[in-house]
């Protein structure tokens, strides 16, 4: 018998970063997350699952639209009718969902209780299912902790929205320990929350799947759902499925042995071409990371609107379902030589710029040169520039990086340098 | 740091060239000489590659493949000395002499950790970039910053790449501005922002939905419910509004029943069968009653008939042949003497008109006389043409005496014309002939003309031309390329003997020393030739042009006086030949044109000649054809007569008769013929009719002998008409007795027959009355009336049962009866509208909420879509593309920021010494004429102080060479002060000198040789001028290096000296 656990759906959640450019498959982008949770709903049927259960966040707390808790509700419609039993719980976003709220669910969905930990038992299936809702967006409470007994003779999943101990880039809701998992002797734990797949442990299993769908690029690879095979109490196997319909992937070039800025386009043409291939077929959205000490530094920085256009026509000739470019990131260092002498007139500029860079407090000087675009710039668009808002000391280093190469290759441009 | 040997061991052309600075003590200005052909420029390209790596795709490995490249020198830096080869490699491209591999860094730090474009801006200068330096000055207009830190950087111009970088900036995006794409993109995404939002469905509107959905769904359902309770009723209240009146009539029913009481069962045709046997006896009476009285009618008309007579033995065919003749043989009679008195008159007639035709009395043999038609025809034919012939005889001979004097008249115009002539017809000249003499000596005078027109000209311009080159070649000779080719061959010839000196290793040095100075010569004397040629190439250029001209001006002046004598000799030819045709002509000294008008005359006077001469042709042809004619006429009058002679002779005339007479008695003879023939028709007919009477009469008589004797006695016609009547009366009574007898004999066979009928009836009647049990007819007839009664009432109440049950449909109909008996009619039908009334209402309240929920439901599929989703996607892409875009353009304001604080920067800690230092080297390169440089009051601007007047002069005002020396002493102020915050560099310049004359080149070389001081100088030249300019300075500080390229194999030749 089988069942499928997913986790952290955010249907209609928009993807992030992708900046439109000439060529860009913008069509394709559209209903990423619908398109992933139909396959959701094909993998259960496609692998006769007797049983999805979902760990949570099934929308973003403050998306409004009811449009996508209907198509929701009709895609369960076709598991119920195909007999398929779905159980689930809410997670920090449900809980502050409107749409939840107010979408109506096929009658044979469960929803699990958000008083108190409840077990729901599918005798046909064998299945015990343990779980307790959000009542509100932060649980910080250990929710497992008061989760029911084990039931003998039936598999038992527990089901639950924690980060764990805790996890990077995530909320610590529901705070708790593997060991209280284990303690509870269920088969299987299928956890929500942490958007990254891990299987934090084996015996018994304690499995977050990921979200359904990359959102933007920090959620890069494969995403989908866990398909558990059992008999009777026993788990024989249990499988990661890719269900996305794009992928996200981060091209991290090092560049040190790179003379030319054509090297660097061939090698990313190379790995743009790997990480198609292992998209297998659905749109690739990817960011370019360039790193490392290189001689092109400078060149990188200067010319990075170029290289960018560059990037995109090698995306556009990309083959497969097609690619995006989300950004170009320049990370590289300049070659170390030995550190110049004198006081030639461009040196004049690093002086200037540290004097710039360095001094600026909030409301500082440079702020206020660029302060006429800062005004006009909505807080979403403020969040992906910072450096317009206030300056960190990385932020510094890396815009004053940028700017003293620009000043340089405009400044000595065509003066023997290739 | 500085050179201390160079070696060029395989690059470019040189094959193991070496340059030796250690012949100098101090650092040096080392002159490196080399025309363009002797690899300046591969010596120029060796230090960089030596200093920073050969590029991987490079022009000097021409002569040596790229991987045999080599370049080696020794560095020195306070006392240390730093040895090291250069190969073209893409990793480890340094190494020691020895090949031990050698750090790039090692390298680097002898050069102050500049990388080759540092290297190549502060301590590379060449022509071109001297020139740049010095127009790009223009582009800051002269500010004294920016002017600073352009010959510090030497880069591109400072204040071009702010402004570049602005414009790129305020493309981007500008306050208060459309157009630029983050100005754009900032309105999309407000536009973006509000439409994602109104696509987005609200759960409060959605839920605000279904609670209407479910409220009005439960409105629709009680609605239904009331309906169908009213509905109910009507239908209750129907039945009952029904039976109402049934139930009246049904009551009334069973009454009269009752009272009817039993009645016997009849036959069902009773009825019907005693009227049909009471009609059939009175039928049957009447008809026997109407029979008797027609017997007796017929028998009173048989009496009345008379009896019958002998007439009906006379046979019909005989009566209608009597009768057919009678009106016949009534006309013959009249007619009988018509006729006779009609044959007696035309023979009288005939016999008068005889004897005036004389030709006998016998009516037989007159008439035999007549012509048949055919001769008569031909009679009347010739008696026509007879007029025809004789008017051509008349016409003829009327004609000839008028073509007589027509002919006479026309011979003597002649003769005069052809008397006026002065030239035979035959010696007349064409036309065309004049008019081409006249063209052909027109033109042949006008050629001759022009050319000596043209002649006298060329001879003026060949005066001016050589007045012209003899001013130039007044000047000072001119050098030739000749002459700069011949001394490049004798430098190349000492070349080559010093070349095979050098190499022969037995010679000593001493011995090279004069050829080597015969080259050194030589070389000279042709860079002089070739600079003299060069700026003196213009005069040159003019003076070869003028010869150039002369010549081709005198060609042509030969070839237009042969032209001109071509000219004469044709005119000569022409005239000639237009003499000799004037004197054929008329003897008299003509113009072709006056010739031409004679000619004209003459040739006029004969075509008059000729068209008389066809005149009279035309009149003696005339003649000819009017005598012909009068012949031909008279023939045939004398034909005619012969013809008319023979056919009139059997007409018993002579020929002498006329025409006219001979038709007159032709007429004549032919009516006699035509009263001959009606005579003897008229005699015929008479006796013919005289025969029929007497057959009609006998036939009469015998047919009244037999049958009417009475009849006899009248005429036979009268006779007749009688006879006939008679016999047809008789026929008729016959007729008319025969059809009485028959309808006797009818009518009493129908008689007896109606007798019985009745009687059969009568007996059937009887026993029908016995059978219903009464007496008779009458009884039996009410006894009928009863029982119908009864069975229409028991019919009538079943139907109402029937109709009862049915109106009921299932309730009792004995309760409903019972209602109805108690119900009263105007109250259920009051009940009944009230109802329709109410579930009509109800109906629409019922429609208008279905169509409501219909609505509600169609409401709820706007919340389907996928909208609101999508337009954050797209909102989200603005984003994306916003903060690109913020990124670029702070990057891109932010370096044009930084770049005016570098400038400001720049200029407040370089103004003093710099501009001192400048100022100073920048009099003594414009050789005094500029005392010192300034900055202007306002807006710190660079400006030039005269000399002379004291004026200061800002950039724009300066010659383009002294924009130069200011650039050059800008820059080397700058590298001065450079040099007080880093060890020493060489300086390597290239060509800087090019466009300066001799005497600032020299003041230009002083100062550089001052700075050698403080840093090594390699100055590239291609300039002997240059070279000649160090040996006048004799400085110490000088040394100059000779490059020679040298080809593998040969062994090369240490350091050249001087």
């Amino acid at each position: 018998m089988k069942l499928v656990h997913a986790a952290d759906l955010h249907l209609d959640s928009a993807l992030h970063g992708l900046s439109r450019y000439e060529s860009a498959p913008v069509d394709e982008i559209r209903g990423a997350t619908r398109r992933a949770f139909g396959n959701l709903v094909s993998l259960c049927l496609d692998e006769k699952a007797a049983l999805l259960v979902i760990a949570g966040d099934l929308f973003d707390g403050d998306w409004r639209d009811v449009s996508t808790g209907l198509f929701f509700a009709n895609g369960l419609s076709k598991l119920c009718q195909a007999g398929v039993k779905v159980v689930w719980i809410r997670g920090n976003h449900d809980a502050v969902s409107q749409i939840r709220r107010s979408v109506r669910l096929p009658e044979a969905v469960v929803e699990l209780s958000a008083d108190r930990a409840e077990t729901r038992v599918f005798e046909d299936l064998g299945v015990a299912v343990h779980g307790r809702s959000f009542a509100r967006r932060d649980v910080t409470e250990d929710l497992a902790a008061s989760y029911p007994e084990r039931i003998a003779g039936a598999l038992n999943v527990g089901l639950l929205h924690t980060a764990l101990e805790g996890r990077a880039g995530h909320d610590r809701y529901a705070p708790t320990r593997v060991e209280t998992l284990v303690a509870r002797g269920y088969e299987y734990w299928a956890l929500g929350h942490v958007h990254q797949r891990e299987v934090v442990a084996r015996e018994p299993y304690v499995v977050f799947p990921g979200n359904l769908q990359g959102r933007h690029a920090r959620e890069l690879g494969e995403k989908g759902a866990t398909l558990v095979s059992f008999e009777g109490d026993r788990i024989s196997a249990v499988e990661a499925r890719a269900l996305d319909a794009v992928r996200w992937a981060e091209l991290a070039l090092p560049v040190e042995h790179a003379q030319h800025l054509d090297d660097v386009l061939s090698a990313a043409q190379l790995a743009l071409g790997r990480a198609v291939e292992a998209a297998q077929g659905r749109l690739l959205a990817f960011r370019v990371l360039l790193s490392g000490p290189s001689a092109l530094d400078a060149q990188l920085r200067a010319q990075r609107e170029r290289l960018t256009e560059e990037l995109c026509s090698l995306s556009y000739a990309a083959g497969g379902a097609g690619a995006w470019l989300e950004k170009l990131v320049v990370r590289t260092t300049a070659l170390e030589r030995a550190p110049m002498l004198g006081d030639d007139a461009l040196a004049e500029i690093d002086r200037a710029l540290d004097e710039l860079l360095q001094h600026d407090a909030p409301g500082g000087s440079m702020l206020e040169e660029l302060g006429e675009l800062a005004k006009k710039l909505p807080s979403e668009v403020l969040e992906l520039v910072p450096e317009l808002r206030a300056l960190t000391p990385q932020l510094a280093s890396e815009l004053g990086g940028d700017v003293r190469s620009l000043l340089r290759e405009r400044l000595t441009l065509g003066e023997g340098a290739a | 740091v500085k050179f201390r040997r160079l070696g060029l061991d395989a690059y470019g052309p040189f094959t193991g060239g070496v340059l030796d600075f250690t012949r100098l003590r101090g650092n040096g200005l080392h002159l490196v000489y080399g025309p363009n052909e002797a690899g300046k420029s591969s010596a120029l390209r060796a230090i960089r590659d030596l200093l920073f790596g050969i590029p991987l795709v490079t022009p000097d490995a021409h002569l040596h493949p790229g991987p045999a490249l080599r370049l080696s020198a020794v560095l020195e830096r306070e006392g240390e000395e730093l040895a090291f080869v250069r190969r073209k490699k893409r990793k480890d491209s340094l190494s020691s002499p020895d090949d031990k591999p050698l750090e790039e860094a090692r390298l680097a730090r002898f050069l102050n950790g500049l990388d080759a474009a540092s290297f190549d801006r502060l301590f590379g200068l060449d022509h071109e970039r001297l020139q740049r330096g010095g127009d790009e000055m223009l582009s800051g207009q002269g500010d004294v910053g920016e002017a600073l830190f352009d010959a510090g950087a030497s880069g591109r111009s400072v204040h071009r790449v702010k402004l570049q970088l602005l414009e790129e900036a305020d493309a981007l995006f500008k306050d208060r501005a459309q157009k630029p794409e983050l100005n754009r993109l900032l309105a999309l995404y407000a536009d973006q922002k509000r439409r994602a939002k109104d696509a987005q469905h609200s759960p409060e509107k959605y839920e605000e939905q279904q609670e209407g959905v479910r409220k009005t769904r439960s409105e629709l359902e009680a609605c239904r419910a009331e309906l169908s309770r009213l509905r109910a009723e009507k239908e209750h209240l129907s039945r009952l509004k029904n039976v109402l009146s049934s139930v009246a009539a049904r009551d009334r029913g069973y009454a009269e029943r009752k009272a009817l009481g039993d009645v016997p069962s009849l036959r069902r045709d009773t009825g019907e069968r005693r009227e049909q046997l009471s009609a059939n006896v009175a039928e049957a009476e009447r008809d026997a009653a109407r029979l008797e009285r027609q017997l007796a009618e017929h028998s009173a008309r048989l009496g009345r008939l008379p009896a019958a007579s002998r007439l009906l033995e006379l046979l019909p065919d005989t009566v209608r042949a009597l009768n057919t003749r009678i009106g016949r043989a009534e006309k013959d009679i009249l007619d009988l003497p018509k006729r006779q008195t009609e044959a007696r008159a035309l023979r009288e007639a005939i016999e008068r008109e005889l004897p005036r035709l004389g030709l006998g009395q016998d009516l037989q043999s007159v008439t035999a006389r007549s012509l048949p038609v055919g001769e008569q025809a031909r009679l009347q034919e010739l008696g026509r043409r007879y007029q025809g012939v004789q008017l051509q005889v008349e016409g003829a001979e009327r004609e000839l005496p008028d073509a007589r004097a027509k002919l006479e008249a026309i011979t003597q115009l002649l003769a005069q014309a052809q008397g006026a002539r002065r030239i035979a017809r035959d010696a007349l000249l064409p036309a065309e002939l004049f008019e081409r003499y006249d063209a052909e000596l027109g033109r042949a005078e006008e050629g001759v003309e022009q050319l000596e027109q043209r002649l006298r000209q060329d001879e003026r311009e060949r005066a001016e031309l050589l007045h012209q080159l003899e001013q130039l070649k007044g000047q000072r000779g001119v050098p030739s390329e000749a002459l700069v080719a011949k001394a490049r061959q004798d430098r190349d010839a000492r070349l080559r003997e010093a070349q095979e000196l050098a190499a022969d290793p037995k010679r000593k040095a001493l011995e090279l020393s004069l050829p080597l100075a015969a080259l050194a010569q030589a070389q000279s004397h042709a860079d002089a030739l070739a600079d003299r040629l060069r700026s003196e190439a213009q005069r040159v250029a003019d003076a070869e042009l003028l010869e150039q001209q002369l010549g081709k001006l005198e060609r042509e002046h030969q070839r237009r006086r042969e032209q001109l004598a071509t000219a004469r000799a044709t005119l000569q030819e022409v005239s000639g030949r237009w003499q000799r045709i004037a004197a054929s002509l008329s003897g008299a000294d003509l113009l072709p044109r006056e010739a031409a008008r004679l000619l004209e005359v003459e040739r006029e006077g004969w075509r008059e000649a000729a068209r008389a001469e066809q005149e009279q042709a035309r009149a003696r042809a005339a003649l000819s054809a009017a005598e012909a004619r009068a012949e031909s006429s008279r023939q045939a009058l004398a034909e005619w007569q012969k013809q008319w002679g023979a056919a009139v002779a059997p007409l018993g005339l002579g020929a002498g008769a006329g025409p006219e007479q001979v038709l007159a008695l032709l007429g004549a003879l032919s009516e006699l013929s035509m009263q001959r023939q009606k005579l003897e028709d008229l005699q015929g007919r008479v006796t013919g009719i005289q025969r029929d009477i007497d057959q009609f009469a006998a036939q009469v008589r015998e047919q009244t002998e037999a049958y009417a004797p009475e009849l006899t006695s009248l005429p036979p016609p009268e006779a007749a008409l009688r006879l006939v009547e008679l016999h047809r009366k008789a026929v008729d009574v016959a007729a008319e007795r025969a059809a009485i007898e028959a309808e006797l004999a009818r009518v009493q066979a129908e008689l007896e027959e109606a007798k019985a009928r009745a009687a059969a009836d009568a007996a059937a009647l009887a026993q029908l009355c016995h059978e219903a049990g009464v007496a008779d007819a009458a009884a039996l007839l009410e006894l009928e009336q009863r029982v119908e009664r009864a069975r229409a009432l028991d019919a009538e109440l079943g139907q109402l049962d029937l109709h009862l049950a049915e109106v009921c449909e299932g309730e009792q109909v004995d309760a409903l009866v019972g209602e109805a008996r108690r119900s009263d009619k105007a109250v259920v039908a009051a009940r009944l509208a009230e109802l329709d009334d109410l579930i009509q209402l109800r109906e629409e309240e019922s429609r208008e909420l279905e169509r409501e929920l219909t609505r509600l439901h169609m409401g709820l599929e706007v919340y389907v879509g996928r909208e609101g989703a999508d337009a954050a996607q797209e909102l989200s892409a603005t984003v994306a593309r916003l903060a690109e875009l913020a990124s670029v353009w702070t990057r891109r304001r932010l370096a044009a920021v930084v770049l005016e604080r570098v400038v400001e920067a720049y200029r407040g800690r370089h103004h003093g010494p710099v501009l001192a230092r400048a100022s100073e080297l920048f009099s003594r390169l414009t050789l005094g004429r500029f005392s010192r440089l300034q900055v202007g009051l306002e807006e710190a601007r660079l400006e030039c102080v005269e000399a002379g007047s004291g004026k200061g002069l800002e950039l724009e005002e300066l010659s383009r060479g002294t924009r130069f020396q200011l650039y050059l002493a800008l820059k080397l102020a700058s590298l001065e002060q450079y040099l007080t915050t880093a060890p020493p560099l060489p300086l390597v310049l290239d060509d800087v000198l090019v466009e300066w004359d001799d005497a600032r080149a020299r003041v230009a070389l002083e100062v550089l040789a001052e700075l050698s001081e403080r840093t090594q100088i390699l100055l590239f030249t291609h300039l002997a001028r240059d070279v000649a300019a160090a040996e006048e300075l004799a400085d110490s500080r000088i040394f100059t290096h000779h490059l020679v390229p040298r080809a593998p194999g040969v062994e090369s030749p240490r350091e050249m000296l001087r």
